[in-house]
């Protein structure tokens, strides 16, 4: 087997043991990039020499019997919505076509100290609006599952990546599902944490009360394998928790008898496809075989979700946004006589369709009387949501759901309709809103595209989330890899 | 919308705004089933955050002067600078 389509995990026992190099890692690597890319395109930006400086001090402090970090020698690659010093950072729009921070994000430094490689951005929606990856300025990422389909979005380029080989795993940002449903697009593992689990300095705000940084990767293992190294209380983010850290892969393997599973009725209607149904229905019967207890539950206002995201998220992006007026960074507009003109032709020219059409819906929820009658008001549902998980997660452990409703849809379909998407996010945004964990895992294929299964936890319950996923996985096989 | 547009410093074209107008109806006829929700308690406002937003009962960094970015780090992406600073045009007419 090519070392490319070895998981995290196998490539850090083969360095640890010098079995095999971290250069030669990288170069299998960057092989199979030059192969593929040409017809994934998950990458904006590719940083190989870099990439191979690391690659070298790894293997020499393996050489001197010095310890290496966790990650060591590990080939990864980052959203290009997370700020690294010195390199390139679009959030996949003309805005920040020639951006380069001059600081990098700390879930990035936490990477670079435990000796990971980084191989490159990865392509995304604009500023991380979208669910197929094509509203970047930049390129069309493909499904490498089949390149007439999308990757899904927002975290697209990330899925993609992980997916067909050209990196081991992968950063994304999730606001209401872009980590989740690329992920069950792709056929790989992704993680929300919660809220507040992970810092979120240097990554771009899309709206600061809901998105959250995490990985992607090929199994569960190397999720918990991640999220070990990027956890972690951060003074530079003033909603990072100061919880003590987890160690993610101590309890990984214990086995799930006993927990208890709730299953809402409300994410299994009549928008749900029924391959993904059936595919489902299997899944739970996987779960009761392993020692689980799974009985149907509710959550009552889950059909209020997609509207109270739809308010908040927009209203925070339309503030998070202002900041874009081609003075500090960022594009210019060419002409313009005065200020007033400067701002408004920087923003007109430099944001995409999608992130106008989030502004100004944004700015209408605030402005006003619409403040009170439909931002507190969403917020106040937003609290009854939240509510809805506390309430079941008293009695129950984890909660399973589908991630999606369909597979991969063909690339072009998204662009067309911008309400009618909002239903493929459906089962995703209540995990944002509530603030609670949330990973997709593969679990099943139709037509040979990916299925993902959702299981949210309780408030930093990741443990529980990873636990129930591991038996999972260990127990099927559903971790192929696409044949580009 | 041109009210709108102008808060949120935008233009757009004719054939935008027609765009524009049907996913801002289609959008506020969406949401409009939020109306039928009974809130009766004000205290459903909520946070994702842990504790609250009190400073008091979150630990905030202490307010010390640190060193920073330099002024050149912080002008490197500036899309137009003068004498060290941004540049803009007239401000005060």
């Amino acid at each position: 087997m090519e070392l490319y389509n070895l998981t995290m995990y196998q490539i850090k026992e083969k360095l640890e043991k010098k079995e095999i190099k971290a250069v030669e890692v990288l170069e299998s690597t960057l092989k199979r990039i030059d192969s593929v890319e040409d017809k994934v395109q998950s990458y904006i930006t590719l940083t190989r020499d870099i990439a191979l400086e690391k690659a070298k001090e790894v293997d020499k402090k393996i050489q001197n019997n010095e310890p290496i970090g966790l990650l060591g020698g590990i080939p990864m690659a980052i959203k290009d919505n997370i700020c690294t010093e010195g390199i390139l950072t679009t959030c996949g729009s003309k805005m920040l076509e020639d951006f380069v921070p001059p600081y990098s994000a700390t879930v990035y430094e936490k990477l670079l100290i435990e000796d990971s490689i980084m191989l490159g951005k990865t392509n995304m929606d604009e500023f991380a609006m979208g669910s197929s990856t094509e509203s970047s300025f930049y390129k069309k990422t493909k499904n490498p599952w089949n390149t007439d389909r999308v990757p899904g979005g927002s975290s697209g380029g990330s899925a993609a990546a992980v997916s067909a080989g050209e990196a081991f795993f992968a950063l994304g940002s999730d606001t209401g599902g872009s980590i989740r449903q690329p992920g069950a697009f792709c056929g790989v593992v992704g993680l929300k944490p919660t809220y507040g689990l992970v810092s979120r300095y240097g990554l771009v705000a899309m709206a600061n009360s809901l998105d959250q940084i995490g990985p992607i990767t090929k199994d569960v293992t190397d999720c918990a394998l991640v999220l070990n190294t990027i956890a972690g209380h951060d003074f530079k983010d003033g909603t990072s928790s100061e919880r003590n850290k987890v160690d993610y892969l101590k309890t990984l393997n214990e086995g799930i008898q006993g927990l208890k599973i709730g299953i809402p009725k409300e994410y299994f209607d009549e928008d749900l496809s029924e391959p993904v149904r059936n595919t489902l229905l299997e899944a739970i019967e996987v779960f009761k075989n392993l020692g689980a207890v799974c009985e149907e539950v509710s959550l009552p206002h889950t059909k209020y979700a997609m509207a109270v995201y739809y308010i908040i998220a927009q209203s925070e992006i339309s503030l998070g946004l202002a900041r874009f007026d081609g003075i500090k960074y960022g594009y210019r507009a060419l002409n313009y006589k005065n200020i007033e003109e400067l701002i408004t032709a920087t923003r007109s020219e430099g944001f995409g369709d999608e992130v106008k059409r989030r502004i100004m819906m944004g700015t209408y929820w605030l402005s006003g009387s619409n403040h009170e009658n439909y931002y507190r008001r969403a917020n106040k549902i937003r609290g009854l949501i939240q509510q809805d998980f506390n309430n079941l997660f008293s009695k129950y452990d984890i909660i399973l759901t589908p991630t999606t409703t369909t597979t991969a849809f063909d690339l072009g379909v998204d662009q067309k309709a911008p309400l009618k998407k909002g239903k493929l996010d459906g089962y995703t945004v209540s995990a944002n809103l509530a603030g609670i964990p949330a990973i997709s895992i593969p679990c099943g294929f139709y037509d040979g595209l990916p299925i993902g299964m959702q299981l949210m936890g309780n408030m930093f319950n990741e443990e529980a989330l990873l636990r129930a996923a591991r038996a999972f996985e260990k127990s099927t096989n559903f971790n192929d890899r696409p044949k580009l | 919308m041109d009210n709108i547009a102008n808060l949120a410093k935008l233009n757009f074209s004719k054939d935008e705004k027609e765009e524009l107008q049907i996913y801002i109806e289609n959008l506020l006829d969406y949401v409009e089933v939020l109306k039928e929700v009974d809130i009766y308690e004000e205290d459903t406002y909520i946070t994702v955050l842990e504790g609250s937003f009190n400073a008091e009962t979150r630990n905030l960094r202490d307010d010390n002067i640190e060193d920073s970015f330099s002024r050149e780090a912080i002008l490197k992406n500036a899309p137009s600078k003068k004498d060290g600073f941004f540049s803009v045009p007239n401000v005060l007419a």
